[in-house]
Order: C-alpha cells, then sequence, then structure tokens
C-alpha cells in the first residue's frame, strides 16, 4: 500500500510539475508584459491561460525534423537528458514537513550532481547538431556551467555548515530559529547567480543568444524536441526556486497558512524575481561573464564558507 | 604614352586623344553632351569644363574644355575644384531650366544620359521660374518618335544622321534657341540608320517608337549577348525581353563589327520572335485533322519517325538556324543524307565564296573596312544587303581627308575642323550594279549595267591589274576606260578592298571579283576583300556541308526521288529556296515530313509534325558571319513553355543512353571534332568554357537582370501566387538572374564583349559603355573566333576561276530581270516585325522610263513575265535608277514564289491601268 | 552592480502603470489619413487615370510586388495595360507612393485585408482603382509635363510658352 502510494505520489509530482513549467511560460509571458506595459497572451481561455495548450498543440503536430547531417541518436537524446536531470533533482525536494518523493541525506550533493548532468544536455545537443552555430553555444554553455558549478557548490556549503547536515529537510528544519538568508545572504546572491547561470536563463543566456549565434545549442531544434529544452528550462527555474526557498528562505515554515502554501507562495516569488532579472538585465559578454565568474563570485564564495566556518568556530568554541 | 596629371593623381595615357577620351578611359566621371566616341568633338555644349594648369606652380589655371584639348605630356588639369564644378552645374541647370517635366513618361527615362549628367554636375533644383519652350513635334514614321520639347541642342542628331551616315532630311533649322531637328515635313526618316538616333540623341527627343507602345524601362529589361540574324555581318546586339517577349534591341559595341550604330533592320525586325506571332505548340497533321501534342508525345512521335525511316532519312539545314541546331541535324540524319538549305545558285556562291576565303586573300572586319582607303563594291548595293558596312564604306571613304588632316597635324577627333577639307576629294570608291544603290552619291566612279557586263568589267580590272587573261576580247571604250581608272586606283592604294556578294545571285561576278582579289593580292599583300553572304550563318552552313557528300537541295530532291521520303526540315522554308513547282513536286513524293520551327512560313501548311522551336531571343547558338567570325549568342530568355532549342529536339529525341551533363558546348566540341574546317571552335568553347572561367568570376555567373530588376514577386502572380522558380542556365556564363557579377568589375575581368546590357553605377544610359571600353586582344569572352584561316594549301590559282559571262540570246524585247534588295522586305524574319513590314515595298516590276516608254507602257498596268523558266504577273513601276535594259523585282518578299534570277524576261501586257500617269509623276503607291 | 539594481526597481515600478497595448479588434486604434495601409490608384480631377506606368514604384519597391506594363491610348496618354501588386508580399513602407511623381498611387488608413488564400491578396488594376483623387484633389501630371496626350495642347499647359515657330530666322 506505501509502495502504491509512493508511485501515486511520484506521478502526481510528476504531473504537477509538467503542469506547473507549462503554466510558468504563460505566467513569465503575462509577467514580462506587465512590465513592459503590455498585456501578453489574453485571448486563449480566460486570461490567455489555454495559451500554453494552444502552443503545446502546435509544436506537438510540427514537423519533428531531424537534420540529415546530425548525428542522429545524440541528436534525439540530448533534450531528454536536460528534463530527466530536472525531474530526478525534485525527487528530493521537500514541499512540507512530510511531502516528499525521496529523502535523501546527501540531498544538497544530489541536486548539484542532476544540475550538473543537464550540462550534457546542451553540450550533446550543441555537438551533434552538427552546425557550427549549435557548437559555439554547446561550447559555451560547457564553460558556462563547469565554472558557474563550482562555487554554487561552494555558496551551498555555509548552509550546510549551519544547518549540519546535507539533508534538505534538516537543513529546512534547522531554520526554526531564522532562515538562513539572514546569516547568509552573500551565499543567497551568489547561489541565484550561479542558478539562473546553469539554466542558462537571462542574463546568462550565452549558449542561446540569438544575437549572436543564432539560438545557439537548439538551432536545429524543432516540434516536441524543441519543446523539450522549453519545458527543461522551466523545471529548472522551478528548481531553482524551490532550492532557493528550500536552502534560504525556511521551505514551509510559517505561520498560519499550511506548510505547502508557505512553499508554494515563497517559490513563487523566487520566480518571479527570476522572471524580474530577466525582464531588466542585459546579458553580458561573454568574457564578462567568466571574469565575473571566476574572478569575483569564486573568491567570494571561499571567503563566505571561511567565515561562517570561523564564526561557528568560534560560537562553538 | 603621355603622362597627364589629375587632381593631384598621375596618370599613363594613349597620345593623340582629347582629354574628355581621356579621363573617360581613365574611368573617371566627367559630363559631357556633344562629344560622341564616333563622331569626335566639336565643343558645343560646354559641359566637359576642367581647369587647366600651366605648370605645377600654377594655382589658378583657367577652365578649358576637355573635348577640344589634346593630352600633351605634363598637362595638369583638375575636375574635382570648385570652378570647374560650378561652371558644369551653371552649365546644366541652364540646359535643363525649360526642359519638360516628362521624365516619368519619357521613353528615355532610366535610360537617358541628361538624366544621368544632371545627377553627376549635382544640379538638382530648378530656379528658373519663366515658361518653358515648347515645340511642335514631328509624325517621323514607325520607327522613331519625336519630341522636341526634350531638345538640348547638343547637335549629336544631325552630326550623326548627315555627317556620319550620309541622310539628307533631317536638319537643323530655326534660330537662336528655336533651333529645332526635324525633317521639313512630317514624313518617314529615309536613312537606314535612323533608329541609332535613338540612341545618339543624349535625352527622350527620339525615341524608339515600336517599344514606346510597349514599354519598359532599361533597368526590367532581362538582356544577353547576341548577334543579329537579319543580314550576314554578325553586328552585336543586345536584346531586353520582359514579360516573355522581346522589348527592344539595342547595339551592344564591339570593336572589330558593328561598334557604336546598328541598322534599322537589325533593331526593329525582332518582333517575329513575339510568342503571338510564333509556333508555340507541337502539331501532328493526319488526315483526320490536326492535332497538338505534348511535348513529350511529340519526342516520342519524332523518335518513333528517326527509328522507323532508317535509312530513308533525310535533313535538310538551314542558313539561319545555329551552327549547333545545323550539326544536330547532321548528326541524326549523318553526313550524307544531310543536305544544303539553300537554292542551288546561292550554294555554288557560298562554296565560291568559302574557296575565296581559303585562297589568301584577308576577309576584312568593319573596322579594316573602314580604314581602307579605296574600295571597289561589286554588284552589290550595301544599304540594302549589308547596311552596316554601307555605313563603314561611307567612313571609308573620308580617308582621304583624314589623311590630309593628320598630314596638317589636325587631331582627327576635331570633327568639324577635319570636315573642312571638304574641298579635298573622296578616297576612291567604285560601284558595279544594275540599280542606283544607295553608296552612288560616295562614289567616284560608277558603273550602272546588267549583271553580265558588270561581270565583264570586273574581270577586265583583273586584267588591268595584273595582265591576267582576259575572258573577252572586244570591250567597249567607256568599259576599257572605266577599267582602267579602277585597276589604277586600288594598284595606287595602300589598303584597297574589294567587296562582293551573293546578292546578284550571278556567280560569274563573284568568280570575277574573285580574279581582281587573286590580281590585287599579289600586288598589295594589305588588299583586303569582305563579302556579303544572304543569311546569318550562310557560311556555317556551308562550312558544316563543305564535304565530299552531294548535298545541295536538288541532290535532296533527286534523294526524294529515289525514295528517301522521310525528311526532317529545320528552320527553313522550301519555297524561299526553290521554284514552287519543284517544291511541290518534292513535298509530292515525301512520306513524312518534319519541320522545326518557329515561323508560320509557306511550308508549315505542308508538314505533317511541326516541333516549335526558339528563335535566337530564346536561344543560344554560334554563327558564323561574313567575315568567318564564329560569335556565340546567348538567349535573353528561357524558352517559351512548349517550345526548345532546335538541337534540344534533335538531341532528346535520340533516347539513347547520354551523358546527364549534355549541352550545347559539349554539341560544339563534337563539331569541332568532326569537322577540321571546324576545328578553331575550340578556341571558341575557351571564351565559353565556365569552368575555366569560374576561379575568375567568384564562382559567379554574369546576370542578365539588372540589380534594379523590378516585380519578382508580382509578374507571375496573377497566374499563381507562389513564385516558380528560377529558370536555369547551368552551364553557362550568364544566368537568368539578378545576382552575379557586379558590372563594376566586368571590365578587369576582360568580360566587357558580353555584358548583356551597358550599365554602370552613374551611368544608366548607353553611354556607360565607356567604363567598358578596354582593347584587349582576341580570345576574350565575346569577341568570337575567326574560323577561316586562309591555307596553305588552299592558295589555288584564283585565276581559274571562270566566270560565265555567256550572254543568253536576247531578242529586242528581253529584258534583264534582275533581283532587287530591300534592307525592309527582303528578309523574311524582319518582315514578320510589324513595323519592318510597313516599309517594305509591295511586289512590282521596276522598269526603266525608257524601257517602259518604248513597249508603250504605263505605271501600274500589269504585266506578264515570261522566260523559259517561269511565268509571273506584276504591276510596273518606272524608276530612273535602273540600268536601260534591266528589269528588277523586289527579291524574296513572303507573298513572291522564288524565281531563278537573272533572267532574261519578255513582257506582256495583261491589263492596261486605268489610273493615269501625268507626265514624269507618278500615281502615289497603293 | 548599482546600476543593475536599479534597473531591475525601474522595471519593478512597471508592474503599476497601465498597458499601452490596444486590444484590435475591439477597439480600433485612429490611424491618420496619411497611415500606410492598402494601397489605392486614384484619378485626376478630369477622372482620368492618374497612372502613367512610369514603373517607378515597381523600381523603388523592396519586396518587388508591383508589376506593370505600359500602354498608350489613341491620344499617346501613357496608361498602365495591367497593374498588379502581389499584397502578400507588400510591407506597406509606402516607398511606392513617394515614388510616384503623378500622386497616382496612395495609400490609405484601411489595415484590415486578411484572406484565407493567398491568391486573393494579388490586386489587378480594377481592384486597386478608386473614383477620387485621393489626398492631392487638383493635381494633374499632364498639364505640368511637356507631352500633348490630349489633355492640353501643345504650350497650353501650365507655365509653358505657346509652340516655337521654327521657320522663323528673327533674332
Amino acid at each position: 500500500m506505501a509502495e502504491f502510494m509512493t508511485v501515486l505520489y511520484v506521478l502526481l509530482t510528476l504531473l504537477l510539475l509538467l503542469v506547473l513549467a507549462a503554466m510558468l511560460i504563460w505566467y513569465e509571458r503575462r509577467l514580462l508584459a506587465l512590465w513592459q506595459d503590455r498585456y501578453g497572451p489574453n485571448r486563449v481561455g480566460p486570461f490567455g491561460l489555454l495559451q500554453v495548450a494552444a502552443d503545446m498543440i502546435k509544436i506537438f503536430f510540427k514537423e519533428d525534423w531531424i537534420p540529415p547531417f546530425a548525428e542522429k541518436a545524440v541528436f534525439v537524446l540530448a533534450p531528454a537528458v536536460v528534463v530527466i536531470t530536472m525531474l530526478l533533482a525534485f525527487a528530493n525536494v521537500p514541499f512540507a514537513e512530510s511531502l516528499w518523493v525521496s529523502d535523501l541525506n546527501v540531498g544538497v550533493l544530489f541536486f548539484l550532481a542532476m544540475s550538473a548532468l543537464a550540462a550534457y544536455s546542451t553540450i550533446l545537443a550543441g555537438w551533434s547538431s552538427n552546425n557550427k552555430y549549435a557548437l559555439l553555444g554547446g561550447m559555451r554553455a560547457a564553460a558556462q556551467m563547469i565554472s558557474y558549478d563550482v562555487f554554487m557548490g561552494l555558496s551551498l556549503m555555509g548552509v550546510v555548515l549551519l544547518s549540519g547536515s546535507f539533508n534538505l529537510r534538516e537543513i529546512v528544519e534547522a531554520q526554526q530559529q531564522g532562515w538562513h538568508i539572514t546569516s547568509q545572504f552573500v551565499a543567497f546572491g551568489i547561489f541565484m547567480v550561479a542558478a539562473v547561470a546553469e539554466s542558462h536563463r537571462l542574463p546568462f543566456d550565452l549558449p542561446e543568444a540569438e544575437h549572436e549565434i543564432i539560438a545557439g545549442f537548439h538551432t536545429e531544434y524543432s516540434g516536441m524536441k524543441f519543446g523539450l529544452f522549453f519545458v527543461g528550462e522551466y523545471l529548472s527555474v522551478l528548481l531553482i526556486s524551490a532550492m532557493s526557498v528550500v536552502l534560504f528562505f525556511g521551505g514551509w515554515l510559517g505561520p498560519i497558512l499550511p506548510p505547502f502554501i508557505w512553499f508554494c507562495l515563497k517559490t513563487l516569488l523566487v520566480v518571479s524575481f527570476i522572471i524580474l532579472l530577466r525582464a531588466a538585465i542585459p546579458r553580458p559578454r561573454f568574457d564578462q561573464l567568466m571574469a565575473f565568474g571566476w574572478k569575483l563570485m569564486l573568491p567570494l564564495a571561499l571567503i563566505n564558507l571561511l567565515l561562517t566556518g570561523a564564526v561557528l568556530l568560534w560560537w562553538e568554541a | 604614352m603621355v603622362t597627364i596629371d589629375v587632381d593631384g593623381r598621375r596618370y599613363q595615357v594613349e597620345a593623340g586623344q582629347n582629354l574628355l577620351q581621356a579621363c573617360l578611359s581613365l574611368g573617371l566621371n566627367l559630363p559631357y553632351f556633344c562629344w560622341h566616341p564616333a563622331l569626335g568633338s566639336v565643343g558645343a555644349c560646354r559641359q566637359c569644363a576642367v581647369t587647366q594648369y600651366m605648370d605645377a606652380d600654377d594655382n589658378r589655371g583657367r577652365l578649358a574644355m576637355a573635348c577640344m584639348t589634346p593630352v600633351s605630356d605634363g598637362l595638369r588639369i583638375s575636375l574635382q575644384n570648385d570652378a570647374e564644378k560650378a561652371f558644369r552645374s551653371g552649365i546644366i541647370e541652364t540646359l535643363m531650366s525649360r526642359h519638360p517635366h516628362d521624365c516619368p513618361v519619357c521613353e528615355e527615362g532610366g535610360d537617358c544620359h541628361l538624366q544621368d549628367m544632371t545627377v553627376m554636375s549635382g544640379h538638382h533644383r530648378r530656379r528658373y521660374r519663366g515658361a518653358k519652350r515648347t515645340f511642335h513635334n514631328q509624325q517621323l514614321g514607325p520607327l522613331v518618335r519625336h519630341e522636341m520639347n526634350r531638345c538640348i541642342t547638343c547637335f549629336r542628331c544631325v552630326r550623326f544622321y548627315r555627317d556620319y551616315a550620309g541622310g539628307h532630311d533631317l536638319h537643323a533649322m530655326g534660330s537662336r534657341d528655336r533651333t529645332y531637328f526635324g525633317r521639313v515635313e512630317d514624313g518617314n526618316l529615309e536613312s537606314p540608320f535612323a533608329g541609332n538616333l535613338v540612341e545618339v540623341c543624349p535625352t527622350g527627343v527620339f525615341t524608339d517608337k515600336p517599344h514606346g507602345e510597349s514599354y519598359s524601362r532599361k533597368w526590367d529589361l532581362q538582356s544577353a549577348p547576341a548577334i543579329c540574324v537579319h543580314c550576314s555581318l554578325g553586328c552585336n546586339i543586345s536584346p531586353g525581353a520582359r514579360y516573355g517577349r522581346l522589348k527592344r534591341v539595342q547595339n551592344r559595341y564591339h570593336p572589330d563589327i558593328n561598334g557604336y550604330f546598328l541598322c534599322d533592320r537589325g533593331r526593329y525586325g525582332f518582333r517575329f520572335t513575339d510568342p503571338d506571332r510564333r509556333l508555340l505548340q507541337a502539331l501532328q497533321r493526319t488526315e483526320e485533322g490536326e492535332e497538338t501534342l505534348s511535348t513529350g508525345n511529340a519526342l516520342s512521335r519524332l523518335w518513333h519517325r528517326i527509328k522507323q525511316a532508317d535509312q530513308h532519312l533525310i535533313g535538310i539545314g538551314s542558313p539561319r538556324a545555329s551552327l549547333e541546331a545545323n550539326f544536330a541535324l547532321r548528326q541524326i540524319v549523318g553526313a550524307k543524307n544531310f543536305y544544303a538549305g539553300v537554292s542551288a545558285v546561292e550554294d555554288e556562291m557560298v562554296r565560291l565564296v568559302l574557296q575565296l576565303m581559303y585562297s589568301g586573300v584577308r576577309s576584312a572586319s568593319l573596322r579594316e573596312v573602314e580604314q581602307a582607303d579605296a574600295i571597289l563594291i561589286l554588284g552589290e548595293d550595301l544599304i540594302h544587303t549589308a547596311p552596316r558596312m554601307a555605313l563603314s564604306v561611307r567612313q571609308a571613304v573620308r580617308n582621304n581627308q583624314r589623311r590630309q588632316a593628320e598630314a596638317l597635324h589636325i587631331p582627327l577627333w576635331q570633327d568639324q575642323a577635319v570636315r573642312n577639307l571638304s574641298s579635298i576629294a573622296l578616297s576612291p570608291c567604285f560601284i558595279t550594279s544594275s540599280y542606283r544603290t544607295g553608296l552612288d552619291e560616295v562614289a567616284s566612279g560608277l558603273w550602272r549595267n546588267s549583271p553580265q557586263s558588270q561581270t565583264l568589267v570586273a574581270d577586265l580590272i583583273a586584267n588591268k591589274i595584273n595582265e591576267i587573261p582576259s575572258l573577252s576580247k572586244t570591250h567597249s571604250e567607256g568599259m576599257q576606260t572605266w577599267a582602267i581608272m579602277v585597276a589604277d586606283a586600288l594598284k595606287q592604294a595602300r589598303k584597297p578592298l574589294i567587296i562582293a556578294g551573293c546578292s546578284t545571285q550571278y556567280p560569274a561576278l563573284l568568280a570575277a571579283a574573285g580574279r581582281i582579289m587573286t590580281a590585287l593580292k599579289s600586288h598589295n599583300p594589305a588588299a583586303r576583300s569582305a563579302f556579303v553572304l544572304p543569311e546569318c550563318n550562310s557560311l556555317g552552313l556551308a562550312l558544316l556541308t563543305d564535304n565530299d557528300h552531294e548535298n545541295r537541295l536538288e541532290d535532296a530532291f533527286d534523294a526524294a526521288a529515289q525514295g528517301k521520303n522521310h525528311l526532317i526540315l529545320l528552320e527553313n522554308d522550301l519555297y524561299q529556296r526553290a521554284a514552287p513547282q519543284q517544291v511541290d513536286q518534292f513535298i509530292g513524293q515525301l512520306g513524312e515530313l518534319t519541320l522545326l520551327d518557329y515561323q508560320r512560313q509557306r511550308t508549315f501548311s505542308k508538314a505533317d509534325l511541326v516541333l516549335p522551336v526558339t528563335p535566337f531571343s530564346e536561344s543560344g547558338g554560334t554563327l558564323i558571319n561574313n567575315e568567318g567570325r564564329a560569335q556565340y549568342y546567348f538567349a535573353a530568355q528561357p524558352p517559351a513553355p512548349g517550345t526548345m532549342m532546335s538541337w534540344h529536339w534533335l538531341w532528346e529525341s535520340r533516347h539513347e543512353a547520354r551523358p546527364v551533363d549534355e549541352n550545347a558546348l559539349h554539341l560544339l566540341q563534337q563539331c569541332a571534332a568532326s569537322d577540321p574546317p571546324l576545328a578553331r571552335l575550340t578556341e571558341l568553347l575557351k571564351q565559353l568554357d565556365l569552368s575555366t572561367a569560374d576561379g575568375r568570376l567568384g564562382y559567379m555567373q554574369l546576370p542578365r537582370k539588372s540589380q534594379r530588376y523590378s516585380g519578382r514577386t508580382a509578374i507571375d502572380a496573377a497566374d499563381d501566387v507562389r513564385e516558380p522558380a528560377l529558370a536555369q542556365d547551368a552551364q553557362s556564363l550568364l544566368s537568368f538572374d539578378m545576382e552575379g557579377v557586379p558590372p563594376t568589375q566586368v571590365r578587369d575581368l576582360q568580360l566587357s564583349r558580353l555584358l548583356p546590357m551597358s550599365w554602370y553605377p552613374g551611368w544608366n544610359s548607353g553611354q556607360s559603355v565607356h567604363k567598358f571600353m578596354q582593347e584587349y586582344s582576341d580570345g576574350r569572352p565575346g569577341s568570337g573566333v575567326l574560323m577561316l584561316q586562309p591555307a596553305a594549301d588552299h592558295e589555288s590559282d584564283l585565276t581559274t576561276l571562270q566566270p560565265d559571262t555567256e550572254v543568253q540570246q536576247t531578242s529586242d524585247q528581253s529584258l534583264t530581270l534582275v533581283p532587287r534588295h530591300y534592307l525592309f522586305g527582303s528578309d523574311p524574319l524582319s518582315m514578320d516585325s510589324p513595323p519592318v513590314a510597313s516599309l517594305a515595298p509591295s511586289s512590282c516590276l521596276m522598269l526603266h522610263p525608257e524601257d517602259a516608254q518604248r513597249r508603250g507602257l504605263n505605271p501600274h498596268d500589269l504585266v506578264r513575265l515570261e522566260s523559259s523558266r517561269f511565268h509571273l504577273e506584276l504591276p510596273i513601276k518606272t524608276d530612273n535608277t535602273l540600268a536601260p535594259g534591266v528589269a528588277a523585282i523586289p527579291w524574296n518578299l513572303p507573298d513572291q514564289p522564288w524565281l531563278p534570277l537573272p533572267q532574261q524576261v519578255e513582257l506582256v501586257v495583261v491589263q492596261r491601268s486605268n489610273l493615269i500617269a501625268r507626265d514624269g509623276e507618278e500615281p502615289a503607291d497603293g | 552592480m548599482l546600476s543593475q539594481l536599479r534597473s531591475l526597481w525601474k522595471v519593478f515600478q512597471h508592474s503599476f502603470t497601465p498597458p499601452d497595448t490596444v486590444q484590435y479588434p475591439e477597439q480600433k486604434p485612429y490611424l491618420a489619413p496619411r497611415y500606410r495601409g492598402r494601397i489605392v490608384l486614384t484619378r485626376d480631377p478630369d477622372g482620368e487615370e492618374r497612372c502613367v506606368a512610369c514603373n517607378l514604384c515597381a523600381a523603388v519597391c523592396p519586396v518587388d510586388c508591383i508589376a506593370l506594363q505600359q500602354g498608350l491610348d489613341e491620344n499617346g496618354r501613357w496608361q498602365a495595360e495591367f497593374f498588379r501588386i502581389n499584397f502578400s508580399r507588400c510591407i506597406m513602407c509606402g516607398l511606392c507612393e513617394e515614388a510616384c511623381p503623378t500622386y497616382a498611387i496612395q495609400l490609405t488608413p484601411d489595415v484590415e485585408m486578411c484572406e484565407y488564400d493567398r491568391q486573393n491578396m494579388v490586386y489587378e488594376k480594377e481592384h486597386l482603382l478608386i473614383a477620387g483623387s485621393g489626398k492631392y484633389p487638383d493635381y494633374n501630371f499632364y498639364r505640368v509635363a511637356g507631352k500633348d496626350v490630349g489633355v492640353k495642347t501643345k504650350g497650353s499647359g501650365d507655365n509653358e510658352q505657346p509652340p516655337e515657330d521654327y521657320r522663323s530666322l528673327l533674332p
């Protein structure tokens, strides 16, 4: 029975996530429109909510074209990788006190591993397309993700130190006295930057910078394979929002309202902030991106870790 | 070479030219109006002002007209200083002050030298507020439209029409700002070169009338480097097409042939290519009636026929079809079953010409004709048989003046000064003919008599030059003195030239011409000959049939009688080649007659399988002109739906395994390989080979469309809004596209001769040809290849040519009937072109008034011509320009049967005219 | 860094500004009379076609969607034998209107010209021609041009002298 419940729960989570990712598309478009003094999609269904459904129908009926010059197997596989890794990463996100798929005691590491794996998706897509722009996009993605992965992990170590655990549920529970954002503000900033870069969203969408390299790694993709990249991107937005809520904003913790609602509200706020980043901040040059990562973010993360460790030692002493 | 300094830069230029020409040939932009490279300078328009400095220290200088300033070593000028720029823009502002607001409805717009120069001089706003001057226009005939308001009084029209082309009926009239260029009263312009006014006039006073009736701007035309098909000279033309039909033909500069000018037959004769005048559908005729065929069906029937006929197949070629088409037919039917599609006498004469050309008297290009200083024209009325050559002869007779001018150190481009030497006699030019020719007025001696008499005098001239034994012992005294005069002039000349041809239909005269050439050649190696052939590819066909087989048209008739009864007839009208009875009999013996043609000519109604082919405007191919120059012409537009090039039909029908990339050039290659006389076609192939040109062209082709070609997405939208794919011309140097080698690179690539249409940034009009002026050795694309190299083994003694001067027994009453050629009329192709047909004569018999009087005949009487070989009824027209004893008949009119001429005929009155002719006056021609 | 934050804030402030969007089919925007919409061919004050088939519109068209052929009427007046605009290609740039020397081509504020069949976007002269003279009610090109095509005789147009007698030699 418990196993049946687990399977049901997994399926529900899966469904919810995919629907949410899809709704996020609508949400982002409406929000961007709001900040750009437009309406955004408002024609299909109430408030344009069915726009996503219309887009889905369209994208499903598009010709599923594989370029004759592409490396076929890899080309087909690449978009699936990003979706799978993102969904797997969600497995250990605690939505509420007792609402999770699996309670891993290496939760933070699992999250880092999964988001690092997602890099393969873009690299393989770029390479297998056999197109110079796609390859450029793939190379950019590889460099960017490897660089930013390093201090994303480092920035989270402060949180781990404070909570004394890699388990995400325990990290949330450790925030009963106060959210980590208060003590780990710098770490939060670094994490946000790195996480946005990992999901290669604006302003860090250099792997697909359409002004420079057409559409980067997914230049040759169309139809549902392109749709998978799209869904993967929004899943990763959801994931990093949920993770930042878990790690820095006390997860489901909050008064009056049920824990799950708290979690959702917090996540929605972070998601909105990520969309605001897209609406307001322009894309840097690639060399600026690299310099920013290695020369500013990495030292900052190390200093943060050092200070956190020192304070903790001093505190305990 | 001298060095000049222009705006601080030093250039090397050819000495002896004027500064304007030097600047233009350097690629510098200097506006001008009255100057023309062929007409020289008169310094009238004051537009080409430059500042000329005394020396390196002079910083003020003085204004000078570039066209009147000879280049000299160390000359220092500026083109771009304020002084001369202000002067030039002032001049153009004055010229433009009364120019009408006509550009949108002017046929010159976009092709207008005045527009270009106005933009170049920087004048853009009219300050003049006064009223504009106006003029009434004149009706100048069906070819040229007159719109006098637009005139800027540059005088180029009269300088070309009168001074260069020798016309009499265009004048500069009036005074001051009323100067008017026109005829005394309305009427057709008489000069056969009137159409050049369209290109000579820098603005829209004289425009192309037929084009103006369904006009397209220059930038909208799809053009190609083509060759004129209306006579044997092979003038280079640039036909422009739009909406599937040719719109106009303009001159395309070729230094050795037509230079800057064309004749009106070439310019206006192209309308036979109009889709509504042409065969566009394959047809099969059976007892049940006519049946139209699809291309595929037609091909399979043709293939079926060729296969079935097997040993009974014969093919008749055509002197107006390309070398490729004739060769393809010859390959299909076999060399011994391939017959020349020309009349027996023409065949004999062209072969004679071939023999003469091989024998070592170099055949002259038109440029060389212009350099001749003594000319003898035997029996040719050049104005009507090879008009562009007549224009060259007109220039040649001024060589005496030029020589004098050189002695006086007058530069030759000083046009007015050279022409002021009019007291100097013209260079000698002698003409023998049966009637007045267009060049008689510049001739220093005429021999106007029957062809037999002309032959005798020619023979005597040969005798006087080099003691070649004369054929006849008895010559009249007049003939003796005339022959001595001509012989002396030819002997004294540095560059004598003999012009002969086929238009007399009298081989003996040609043979006599050959005797003169032989005599002269040993006397002066610089002597040249020029031959006038009947059609554009007469020589090409002759070279293809120049073998051991019996392949005259008569032999084809015999073959049919012996049972070879499956004929493939190529672009030819048999009724134009032999007597109607003979042709009827021949066709009666045939089982099957397959015709490949585009014209609805007389044989068309007898053919049982008709395959529509493309005329010159839609095909590529090679023609060999009168000089022996093989020139390739390109299609201006892709074949009309349902039609194919002749060789394409024939080749496709073979259904054998053939290389995929088979194209016209492969055909030419095979042709060069199979016929030793045509071996030099490989040189032509080198010029045309895209693969060798690829690297230079940057893997591009020359575009046939201009860069501003409009309406691509709307032209075919009425039929289908989806745009069709562009027609491909994969193996060719040219594409049916707008993209490719830009005109600015054409000169560097030495492809000027292949430019489909003359255009250069800032120079929209035909005057842009300066930008492409370059002298380069032969062998560059578009210059053509001389096929006939006089060969040692061909060095036959032409004195053995025995002119057959056997004078037929004539009664007192009989007349010698000769063919009279007409520029508008004697070419069946151009007679399908309405502007040309409207100027053609009607069928009649021309008689000298004395001959008419002696027989008691009046104009318009209907008479029957009786000879041993034909009878024909015709109305009479008296003409005192004929030699007495000679009657003439317009040659080769479309409705007239072929006649064996010259011929002794007698006249029988059939019907008296009820029109009473007054003395010396003829009733207007009905 | 500060400027980035500032722009974040500035953009966020737009949450509270109303949208500029006009809800098109329900709410019609104001289109000025000189708006560049559907192209028409106008007539001169005498009711004749203004178009003289000069081809300038076709030449200037950046998408080459105008094709026409000139023809002559019995007075020698230039007219379009056919005049075709492929509106499925037209980008309403208005260059043809600017190029037109006779004010024949004018762009109207009508922009609602959708079709289900692309073929219906091909307009011929009879579809384009309107009865009036549009924005320039008094202009008649042939009164200003030098050519005589039956609108005025030689020399009687605006700003013209009577025809000269070239037979006169008077100074």
